[in-house]
């Protein structure tokens, strides 16, 4: 990666971050007078920050960061630099995307799978298997990401041949870890009932989902590589969808879906002008739950 | 250079901005349904998607439409939308629904003029990103709610674009009809001054034309004399905010002590943006309409307004272009901008619709 792709992306970031702690800080500031309804713990080290409140803030922070510059590397080998920009901040704003500031795992797994799937799009097989280990490990759900690790590395890489090993990888992990759920990842085991009432923050999951599969089912209807890697993207969100329900759009988060998402931005300036910003007030209203521990499931 | 198609981005980030409040309302209150103080508009209640639309003054201009000025307090609220509603009441369209038709058609024909306005003065780049920074402002939805400030931040649009292409009498009568929506309005006098200095210089204070000046206060005076009639004082809607409490005249001290209520303070922090932005217009001699209301609003928000400084803050639009200029200009900005304010919004809009006292 280039240095001012690096830039771009320490960038985004660190003042991503930077924005969520101060919205959450506004909030925070606002809750001692204004909310009495659900008095819990405060979110951020409302005037005494210690140890204990900076670790759960800054840890998760850095899977964001590995995060992000796996979407940055994986579209700017697939679409170049300036999509890659914009798809690096689709993904941070993503309204799911913030369970990743309040849930160390699910970030660092996200981070490991993006990375994963960049290196796979390079055609690193040896070290884009790595990240995929790490990633299964935190968050098991994340082996449907390796079909698009797959994908990627017969796009890099022409020979088709390599392309099962991180989808073998990712089944021989699962079962080893498939029980042995970490703090905070996606319980797995919570199998959605089919027919489950839709309700509260899931039908911002569900919507999520619906945008995703709509638009990358579109392209895969298309030709080319963008077909291919359109479709092995699919099958993360389709994931969430049979079997955590509730966790749907961030289990579709954790994986590249966005990312190719997003490319589609790259020359519609009304609609990069227009869903940033919508991505961001549907962020800031899961923000205020998350701030008011508002029950939202 | 605009192009044939200019009207396309105003009217899609329109469309994709009320839509995404209307599911912001939906999912909000279908997350939390409780209310933090009873309240809202019961006749809403069924339709989820737009009852976080219509909370505090809404319900205000509701009595003044349906029930008239029954005591002097009500004179607070200016006449031109219960009107409005009343007028579409009276064609069989429930009232509240009048009030948010009547809004948002205000809000997408005053996006249309100030993204006319934008490109005129600085082209098209900036005025997307002008309209993009003033649709994703913390406090943007009031202008979806049921409230008059899509009809204020209208006809001083308009008033502010016909004073630059020297229409003077279109440009008074158009800022007059704006008074009437919200009295804050005049606040866009100084606008129309300064354009005719700029057209005419000094020779203008001895043209007709400067007679235009008077207009506003001609076609608002309306309403003071109807409260001198009816309540024996013309400024009645002045005197009666010494009831409104303490904070009707809140001004910048009143900020960040001990008592403050905690969401003045939050207000503060975002009225940062259209005040840099209103210094800024004082840079450029071809924004000095724009500076003459855009700063006169801020002088005026931060002296005696902390109370309404983030809803007046977001109907400030002239200082709004030159943010949209820096965005054009510095291309790092322009995501954590537009991702922070959006993300403030979705906060903000998420109080309000459960009825906290953001007004």
């Amino acid at each position: 990666m280039a240095w001012a792709s690096l830039r771009g992306v320490l960038w985004a970031w660190l003042s991503s971050r930077l924005v969520l702690a101060g919205v959450a800080w506004v909030g925070q500031t606002m809750r001692a007078g204004l909310f009495p309804l659900y008095p819990q713990p405060d979110l951020l080290c409302a005037g005494s920050c210690g140890a204990d409140a900076f670790v759960p803030w800054v840890v998760p922070s850095l899977g964001v960061l590995l995060g992000a510059l796996g979407v940055t590397g994986l579209v700017e080998v697939l679409h170049g630099r300036e999509a890659a920009r914009w798809a690096t901040w689709v993904w941070l704003c993503v309204p799911s995307a913030l369970v990743f500031q309040f849930s160390a795992p699910l970030a660092w797994a996200s981070g490991a799978l993006l990375v994963a799937c960049w290196q796979a799009a390079e055609g690193r097989l040896w070290a884009s298997l790595p990240a995929l280990v790490v990633a299964v490990v935190l968050l098991p759900g994340a082996s449907a990401g390796a079909l698009f690790a797959a994908a990627a590395l017969r796009r890099a890489r022409h020979r088709l041949w390599w392309a099962p090993v991180p989808v073998l990888l990712a089944a021989a992990a699962l079962p080893a870890f498939g029980h042995g759920l970490e703090r905070g990842a996606l319980p797995l085991g919570l199998v959605a009932p089919v027919g489950l009432e839709v309700r509260g923050v899931m039908r911002l999951e569900f919507l999520e989902a619906l945008v995703l599969l709509a638009v990358l089912g579109a392209r895969g209807l298309g030709e080319g590589d963008a077909r291919w890697l359109s479709l092995a993207a699919m099958p993360l969100v389709v994931l969430g969808a049979v079997l955590g329900v509730p966790w749907l759009g961030r289990l579709a988060a954790t994986g590249p879906a966005w990312a190719l998402v997003a490319t589609e931005l790259e020359h519609r300036p009304l609609l990069r002008h227009a869903s940033l910003g919508i991505l961001a007030t549907f962020q800031g209203m899961l923000l205020h739950f998350e701030i008011h521990r508002v029950p939202v499931l | 250079m605009r192009s044939a198609r200019w009207w396309s981005f105003p009217l899609g980030l329109f469309v994709a901005h009320r839509l995404s409040l209307m599911l912001a309302s939906l999912i909000s209150l279908s997350i939390d349904p409780i209310l933090e103080r009873p309240g809202g508009i019961a006749a809403l209640h069924a339709y989820p998607a737009l009852d976080a639309l219509c909370r505090w003054d809404c319900g205000c201009f509701a009595h003044v439409a349906e029930v008239g000025y029954d005591a002097p307090i009500q004179a607070n609220f200016w006449p031109l939308f219960p009107m409005l509603g009343r007028v579409l009441e009276s064609a069989g369209m429930p009232l509240h629904f009048a009030f948010l038709l009547i809004a948002n058609v205000a809000g997408l024909a005053a996006w249309l003029v100030l993204f006319r306005l934008f490109s005129d003065a600085e082209g098209e780049a900036a005025a997307r990103w002008a309209l993009a920074v003033y649709a994703a402002f913390p406090f943007a939805w009031f202008q979806a709610a049921g409230y008059p400030e899509s009809l204020m931040i209208l006809f001083t649009a308009l008033a502010v674009w016909w004073a630059r292409r020297d229409e003077p009498w279109a440009a008074g009568a158009a800022l007059g009809v704006g008074i009437l929506a919200r009295h804050i309005a005049v606040l866009a006098g100084p606008a129309l001054l300064v354009a005719q200095l700029r057209h005419r210089g000094w020779r203008a204070l001895v043209n007709v034309r400067f007679l235009a000046l008077a207009l506003p206060f001609l076609v608002a005076g309306v309403f003071p004399l109807w409260q001198w009639f009816e309540f024996g004082d013309p400024l009645t809607f002045w005197h009666v905010r010494e009831k409104w409490g303490e904070s009707a005249w809140a001004g910048f001290g009143r900020l960040f002590q001990p008592d403050t209520p905690p969401q003045f303070n939050s207000y503060a922090w975002f009225a940062l943006v259209p005040t840099l932005g209103a210094i800024a217009l004082f840079s450029r001699k071809r924004w000095a309409e724009l500076a003459a209301y855009g700063g006169f609003m801020m002088v005026v928000l931060w002296t005696v307004g902390a109370a309404g400084l983030g809803r007046y803050a977001a109907s400030c639009w002239p200082a709004f272009l030159p943010v949209g200029v820096a965005l054009e200009r510095w291309p790092s900005l322009r995501l954590p901008v537009l991702a922070g304010l959006g993300l403030a919004q979705g906060m903000f809009f998420n109080l309000f619709a459960h009825q906290y006292p953001i007004l």
